[in-house]
C-alpha cells in the first residue's frame, strides 16, 4: 500500500454526514410528531349526552361536569360526608382508599364512618402511592370528586387520557367547607334543598360557636389551655397550627391552642414544651385498630407518650377523623368539644 | 474464540455477525413485549380483546372486525379502548423511549468515564433533572407550557451534578469510588431539597414517591413524541461518535494522536447524557439502574465496540424499563407500585455484583468474558 | 540530506515553574532512525509528547513540514504522526485486530471502517510484529510484550511519515526488541520514514539508530552518530555512570559496558595474549592503581612479593594476577625469592610502586638490582615528604643505586602504566637481551592519548 501522503487530505463525501443527520431528525421527528398529534387529537370517546354546568373548584379549575351525575367517584372520606349528608350516598360508585395486600375500606375509614355511610360492600379504588385510574375509568362514572391529597398527575390522567370530570375540593378554613357544600350543590341541582338545609345548620353552628367565643373574651371567662393532638413520639407530640382546622376548632370552642406559637400548619410540639404549658385539656385522637394509619395512635398506646404520667390536665379522647378530616361533620363537632372545654357552659 | 490463521481476512467474530441477529431479535422482543404489556394492568382486559384493540388503534380504525369482537356492550368497548390505548400504549412506549434514553446516557457516560460503573441516577444526574423539574411545579412557574418548560427545567437541573461530576472526574481523581461517593452525596443532597419543596408546598401535589422512585402514569402520546424526539437529538448526537468512543477508552493522550479532541468530546458526550437522562427522568421521575444495567448486558452479549454497545444500550434499557414496569403493574394485586423499585431492586443486585467481582486493584475483571 | 520533516527550535515545555524541556531543538529527518537518550526525568518523554502535539510549548517552535504544528488540525496532524507512550490504561476486552485497527482511524473518511483485510496494513502491521496468529484474541488477555507489540501494530497500521515511539521495547523478550528495532529501522531507511525512538538501552540505541540525541535535565547535550556521541565521559557526566567502551569488531559500533563499584563479578578483560607481563613491585596499598591500570589496559602482569592480606594482594587476587607471597611481616623467604628472580625474568618490564620499605620487604627492591640493567625498570616517585624508608636509609640508596643503573623514575602511577604498557606492546616476541640504548634511549612517547581497547 503506498504511503499515505499527508499533504492532501482525504477526498470529502459528497453529502456531508452532518446533512443526512439532519434530514434523518427531521424525518423521524416529523413522523413522530405527526403520529403523536393524531392520536392525541383524535376526538374524545364518551362524550354522553345531556345537559352540562360549569364550575370552579377549590384550586380555580374551571371544569365542565354533567349535571346531577349518576356515577361519582369520591376519593376523600370528607367528601363522601358531604354527598352522604346531602342524600347523594346512592350516586358514589367507588371510593378512594389506602389499598394493601390486606383490606382497602378499614384502611381509610373509621368503623364509625363505614357504618355511618354503608361503605362495608363499597367499591375500592386504591389511590397510594399511584391512583388506580384504570379502575376508574371502567366505572364509566360521570364525575370525580377529589382533594388535594389526590396526586396532580393522576388528575391530569383522569382529565387528558380518559376525559373525565374531576372536581378539586381542597378547604382551607371552616367557612370553606361550607362554600364546597354550596359548589356541590350546583353540580347535584336535585340535592339544593338539603344543601340549603345543611349550609343553614353549619354556618349557625359556626355562629354560636363564635357568638360564645366572644362573649368568654368580653366575659373575661377563662380560656383554657388545650392540647390537640393526634400523634406522638419521643421528641413530642404532632399538633395543629395557627391557620389550621384544628386551631380553628380550638379556637372556636373556646380554648387556647398550647400549639399557638408553633409556625407550621402541622407540627411537632416539644414534649418539654407542653409539659412547661401544662394545658388544663388533653385531647388526644384515637383510630380505630388500623396498622396502616401509623400517624394515629390506638387509645392503649398514648399511655407511653412522653411526659403522659406529668400532664395534669383533663385527658380526653376524641375521634380523630373528626379533627383531621375537613368535613360537615367537622363543623358538627363543635359543640361537642365546647362541652368538653366548658362543661357546664350554657349551649346554643 | 477460536484463533484467527494467518492472513485471515477479518475475525471470524461470533460478535461480529450477531449484531444483526440481535437487532432482529431486540425488535421481535420489543414487540412482544409490547403487545403483552397492552394486556397488563388493573382491570383485566381479556387478551384477545386487547390484541384486537391495537389492530384497531393502530391501522386507524381499518382493522376488520372492528376493536371489541365479542364484547355485546359498546360503551364498554369503548372505556377499553380507551384504557388500551389511551393510556397503556402510551405508558409502555414511554418505557421504551426514557428507558432508551437512560441506557443510551448510561453507556455514554461509561465511555467517557472509561468506568462501568457509571450511570446517570448513581452519578446523581437523574436526581438534579428530578429536582428541576419539581422545582417548575412547587414554585409554579410556567406552569401551563409543561411541553417545553418541563424539559428545560429538568435539562437545566441535571446539569449542576453533570458539571460537578465533570469536575470531580477532571481532577485526576478519577477513582470510581471518587465519582460514585460525588454521586451518592448529590442524591441524598437533592432528596432533602426535595422533600423540603414539599413541606414548603403541600398543595403542590406533587407525591414524593413520583419524583423519588418514579412511575409512567404521566404518559400521554405528546409526552411520548417529547421524550422519543431528545432520543432523537441524543441519538443523533452519538450517531458516529462510538468510533471516537472506543478511541477514548485508550486514554485521551492516545486518542489525541489518532485524532480525536478528546476534551471537546468529553463536553459533548456528558452534555448528550445529560439532555438524555433530563428528557427522560423530567417524564418518569427518578428511575435509577437503568443506564448501569443495559449497557452491561450489551457489553456481555456482543462486545465491546461502542459503535454496537451505543445503539443496542439504548434498546436494551428500553427493554428493561418496560420490563420493570410490568412487574410494578403486577407484583401487587390492584396496585401500581412506583416503577423506579423494580429497577432499583434489579439493578442494586447487579451492582453489588459487579462490586464483588472487581478485583483488589479496583480494575472491573474480565469485564465481557 | 532533505529538509527535516519536524522541527524543534528552542522548544520550551514548562510544567508548572519547571521546565521539562529547555530551549531544545532536534531535527527529525526521513530516512533515518533517531534515538532519544537520557536519565530518568531528562525530558524523553516530553520532547516525543511535545512533537506529537500533546504539550504546548511556551517558547519556540516545532514544526511539521515547515507548518507550524500547532495549526495542524488533529486529523492532519494523525495522518503525519504516531505517537506510542510508554504506558497505556488496561482498556477494555477488545480484539486483538480491531485494536490494531484503531490505528486507523485518521482514514476512516476514505476507508470506511479499519481496512483488516488480507494484506492490508491492519495485517501487515500485526506480521510486522509477529502477532498475526493473536488477531482474536482479546488483548486483556496478553501478556506485557504481547500487548507491547500489539500497540506497535497499531503506531505502525497508522502509516504515518513520522513515529514517536517512548520505549518502545519495554516489557520485550531481548528476541522482540532486536526484530521491534530492526522493523523499525528497515521501515525508516527502506519506508523513508523519520522514526525516533527513546530508548533506555544505550546499545540497543548504538546499535540501531542513525543519530542519538542525549538529553539532560530538559537540555540536549549531544548529538550525532552513536560512534561520536557514545563515550564513557558521556555516560560519567550524564548518567553519574563508570563505564568502558567497547567496540563491536563485527560492526565497529560502539558499546557501552558499564563498571559496577567492584562488587560482583569482575568485567571480562581482553585476553593479553601476546604481551609479556610487566611486573609490579608495591605493598602497603601503594600499586593498586598500576595494577588496575595494566590490567585494564589488557596488559599481562604479575605482582611479588606482597604480603598476605595486603590491599595490594587482594586486588591482584581479584584481578588474577599471579603474586608471589609471602606471610606478612616475615622475611622474604629463600622460596619467594626464587619465585621472584623467575617473574622478574619472564617480564618485560617492572614498575616499583611508592610503597613503604621496611626489613621485611627491602628484598624487594634489592632483587631489583641485578636485572636493572636487563629490564626497564620503572620507579614510581614518592609524594613528598612522606616517610617511606624504614631501614635506615638503605632503601634510599637501594633506590638511588637503581637510578644509576638505568632505572626511570616517573611522576606518578598513570605514567608509569602508560610507559610499561607501552614497551609491553612494543616487544611481543621473545625478548633479546634489552639493552639500555635499546628499551629506554627510545624517547617515550608523548603523553598523548590513551590507546583505546
Amino acid at each position: 500500500m503506498s504511503l499515505n501522503d499527508p499533504a492532501s487530505a482525504p477526498p470529502r463525501p459528497a453529502i456531508g454526514r452532518t446533512t443526512v443527520v439532519v434530514a434523518l431528525l427531521l424525518v423521524a421527528g416529523l413522523s413522530i410528531g405527526g403520529t403523536a398529534a393524531y392520536y392525541e387529537l383524535r376526538p374524545a370517546g364518551t362524550a354522553g349526552g345531556g345537559s352540562t354546568v360549569t364550575v370552579v373548584d377549590d384550586l380555580g379549575r374551571t371544569v365542565t361536569t354533567p349535571v346531577d351525575p349518576g356515577r361519582v367517584v369520591v376519593l376523600s372520606p370528607s367528601i363522601v360526608d358531604t354527598l352522604y349528608r346531602l342524600g347523594l350516598r346512592d350516586r358514589i360508585v367507588a371510593v378512594g382508599c389506602t389499598a394493601s395486600l390486606e383490606g382497602g375500606i378499614e384502611n381509610e375509614y373509621s368503623p364509625n364512618q363505614t357504618a355511618a355511610w354503608g361503605l362495608s360492600n363499597a367499591s375500592c379504588l386504591t389511590d397510594f402511592p399511584n391512583l388506580n385510574t384504570e379502575g376508574i375509568a371502567n366505572l364509566t362514572p360521570g364525575l370525580v370528586l377529589a382533594s388535594t391529597l389526590t396526586s396532580q398527575v393522576a388528575v391530569g390522567q383522569l382529565t387528558d387520557t380518559y376525559h373525565l370530570p374531576v372536581v378539586l375540593l381542597a378547604p382551607t378554613t371552616l367557612e370553606g367547607i361550607v362554600g364546597d357544600v354550596r359548589l356541590v350543590s350546583e353540580i347535584f341541582p336535585s340535592a339544593a334543598s338539603a344543601s340549603t338545609a345543611l349550609e343553614a345548620t353549619l354556618e349557625s353552628t359556626l355562629a354560636t360557636a363564635a357568638g360564645e367565643d366572644a362573649n368568654l373574651s368580653t366575659g373575661g371567662g377563662a380560656t383554657p389551655g388545650v392540647l390537640l393532638s393526634y400523634y406522638f413520639d419521643a421528641g413530642g407530640y404532632y399538633t395543629y397550627g395557627p391557620g389550621s382546622f384544628g386551631a380553628s376548632l380550638i379556637d372556636l370552642a373556646g380554648g387556647s391552642n398550647v400549639a399557638s406559637g408553633v409556625p407550621l400548619l402541622y407540627a411537632e410540639m416539644n414534649a418539654t414544651a407542653v409539659l412547661d404549658d401544662q394545658p388544663a385539656f388533653v385531647l388526644y385522637g384515637t383510630s380505630w385498630n388500623d396498622p396502616y394509619l401509623v400517624a394515629f395512635e390506638t387509645p392503649d398506646v398514648w399511655p407511653t407518650a412522653p411526659y403522659w404520667a406529668q400532664l395534669t390536665g383533663t385527658k380526653i379522647p376524641i375521634d380523630v377523623t373528626e379533627v383531621t378530616e375537613p368535613s360537615p361533620s367537622m363543623i358538627l363537632e363543635l359543640p361537642h368539644l365546647e362541652n368538653l372545654l366548658h362543661p357546664a357552659s350554657p349551649s346554643g | 474464540m477460536a484463533a484467527a490463521g494467518p492472513g485471515a481476512p477479518t475475525v471470524p467474530g461470533p460478535r461480529r455477525r450477531s449484531a444483526g441477529v440481535a437487532a432482529v431479535a431486540g425488535g421481535a422482543i420489543v414487540l412482544a413485549l409490547v403487545v403483552g404489556s397492552a394486556a397488563i394492568g388493573p382491570v383485566a382486559i381479556p387478551s384477545g380483546t386487547v390484541l384486537a384493540i391495537l389492530a384497531h388503534e393502530a391501522t386507524g380504525g381499518a382493522w376488520p372486525g372492528g376493536a371489541c369482537p365479542g364484547v355485546g356492550s359498546s360503551s364498554q368497548c369503548a372505556i377499553w379502548v380507551e384504557i388500551v390505548w389511551d393510556a397503556r400504549v402510551p405508558a409502555l412506549l414511554l418505557a421504551l423511549v426514557a428507558g432508551g434514553a437512560l441506557g443510551l446516557s448510561g453507556a455514554t457516560l461509561q465511555g467517557v468515564f472509561r468506568n462501568p460503573l457509571a450511570d446517570p441516577y448513581l452519578l446523581g444526574l437523574s436526581s438534579g433533572a428530578a429536582l428541576g423539574a419539581s422545582a417548575l411545579y412547587t414554585f409554579g412557574w410556567f406552569a401551563a407550557s409543561r411541553a417545553v418548560v418541563l424539559p428545560a427545567a429538568a435539562f437545566l437541573g441535571g446539569l449542576v451534578p453533570g458539571t460537578i461530576v465533570v469536575l470531580a472526574a477532571r481532577s485526576g481523581r478519577r477513582s470510581p469510588e471518587t465519582l460514585l461517593l460525588t454521586g451518592v452525596a448529590l442524591n441524598a443532597l437533592f432528596a432533602s431539597i426535595l422533600a423540603s419543596f414539599l413541606l414548603y408546598n403541600p398543595a403542590g401535589n406533587i407525591p414524593l414517591s413520583f419524583w423519588l422512585l418514579g412511575g409512567l402514569g404521566d404518559a400521554s402520546w405528546t409526552h411520548d413524541a417529547l421524550v422519543a424526539s431528545v432520543l432523537l437529538v441524543g441519538g443523533a448526537v452519538l450517531v458516529g461518535r462510538g468510533a471516537e468512543l472506543n478511541l477514548l477508552q485508550l486514554g485521551p493522550d492516545v486518542a489525541r494522536s489518532l485524532g480525536v479532541d478528546a476534551r471537546a468530546l468529553t463536553r459533548l458526550l456528558i452534555l448528550a447524557a445529560t439532555l438524555l437522562t433530563a428528557g427522560a427522568v423530567a417524564f418518569t421521575g427518578v428511575v435509577g439502574f437503568v443506564g448501569l444495567v443495559a449497557p452491561h448486558i450489551v457489553r456481555r452479549t456482543l462486545g465491546v465496540d461502542y459503535r454496537r454497545v451505543l445503539p443496542f444500550a439504548a434498546l436494551t434499557g428500553g427493554i428493561f424499563l418496560l420490563v420493570a414496569w410490568d412487574i410494578a403493574q403486577v407484583v401487587v394485586p390492584d396496585v401500581v407500585i412506583p416503577v423506579g423499585i423494580p429497577t432499583a431492586f434489579a439493578g442494586a443486585l447487579f451492582f453489588l455484583y459487579l462490586l464483588q467481582r472487581r478485583d483488589r486493584s479496583g480494575a472491573l475483571r474480565g469485564d465481557a468474558t | 540530506m532533505t529538509d527535516p520533516i519536524v522541527a524543534l527550535d528552542g522548544a520550551t515545555v514548562r510544567y508548572g515553574a519547571r521546565a521539562a524541556l529547555a530551549r531544545v531543538s532536534v531535527e527529525i529527518r526521513r530516512g533515518e532512525l533517531l534515538a532519544l537518550a537520557g536519565p530518568n526525568g531528562s525530558g524523553k518523554s516530553t520532547l516525543l509528547r511535545a512533537a506529537a502535539g500533546l504539550e504546548t510549548v511556551s517558547e519556540g517552535s516545532i514544526r511539521v513540514d515547515g507548518e507550524a504544528l500547532a495549526a495542524l488540525p488533529l486529523d492532519g496532524r494523525a495522518r503525519r504522526i504516531a505517537w506510542m507512550p510508554q504506558d497505556e490504561p488496561e482498556g477494555d476486552d477488545v480484539p486483538v485486530v480491531d485494536y490494531v485497527g484503531y490505528g486507523r482511524h485518521p482514514y476512516r473518511a476514505v476507508e470506511g471502517a479499519a481496512n483488516t483485510g488480507a494484506g492490508g496494513p491492519v495485517q501487515t502491521a500485526l506480521r510486522t510484529v509477529e502477532m498475526e496468529d493473536a488477531a482474536a484474541r482479546s488483548v486483556r488477555a496478553l501478556s506485557g510484550g504481547e500487548r507491547q507489540r500489539v500497540r506497535l501494530a497499531r503506531v505502525l497500521a497508522q502509516e504515518t511519515p513520522v513515529l514517536f515511539l517512548d520505549e518502545p521495547t519495554a516489557h520485550l523478550d531481548i528476541g522482540h526488541q532486536l526484530t521491534a528495532l530492526a522493523a523499525l529501522a528497515r521501515l525508516a531507511h527502506a519506508g523513508d520514514r523519520a522514526v525516533v525512538v527513546a530508548l533506555h538501552d544505550l546499545n540497543l540505541a548504538a546499535r540501531f539508530s542513525d543519530r542519538i540525541v542525549v538529553l539532560s535535565r530538559g537540555r540536549v547535550v549531544a548529538e550525532g552518530r552513536p560512534a561520536e556521541v557514545l563515550s564513557p565521559e558521556l555516560l560519567r557526566t550524564v548518567w553519574g555512570v563508570d563505564a568502558e567502551l567497547k567496540r563491536d569488531p563485527r560492526t565497529g559500533l560502539p558499546f557501552l559496558l558499564p563498571r559496577t563499584p567492584s562488587v560482583g563479578p569482575v568485567p571480562p578483560r581482553e585476553p593479553a595474549a601476546a604481551t609479556r607481563p610487566v611486573h609490579v613491585v608495591g605493598g602497603g596499598g601503594s600499586a593498586q592503581g598500576l595494577l588496575t591500570g595494566l590490567v585494564d589496559r589488557g596488559v599481562a602482569v604479575t605482582a611479588g612479593v606482597l604480603p598476605l592480606f595486603d590491599g595490594d594482594t587482594l586486588v591482584a587476587e581479584e584481578l588474577h594476577v599471579p603474586t608471589v607471597v609471602e606471610l606478612p611481616f616475615a622475611p622474604i623467604s629463600e622460596e619467594s625469592r626464587t619465585n621472584l628472580r623467575r617473574l622478574l625474568g619472564a617480564s618485560v618490564a617492572i614498575v616499583v610502586a611508592p610503597f613503604p620499605v621496611g626489613p621485611s620487604n627491602l628484598a624487594n627492591l634489592t632483587e631489583l638490582l641485578p636485572v636493572a640493567s636487563e629490564r626497564p625498570v620503572i620507579l614510581v616517585d614518592h609524594p613528598p615528604g612522606a616517610g617511606w624508608d624504614f631501614v635506615d636509609g638503605r632503601a634510599e640508596a637501594t633506590w638511588r643505586e637503581l637510578v644509576d643503573r638505568g632505572a626511570r623514575v616517573v611522576p606518578d602511577a598513570a605514567t608509569a602504566v602508560s610507559l610499561s604498557a607501552e614497551l609491553a606492546r612494543g616487544e611481543p616476541t621473545s625478548p633479546s637481551a634489552p639493552s639500555r640504548g635499546k628499551t629506554l634511549s627510545a624517547p617515550p612517547p608523548p603523553n598523548g592519548p590513551v590507546e583505546g581497547a
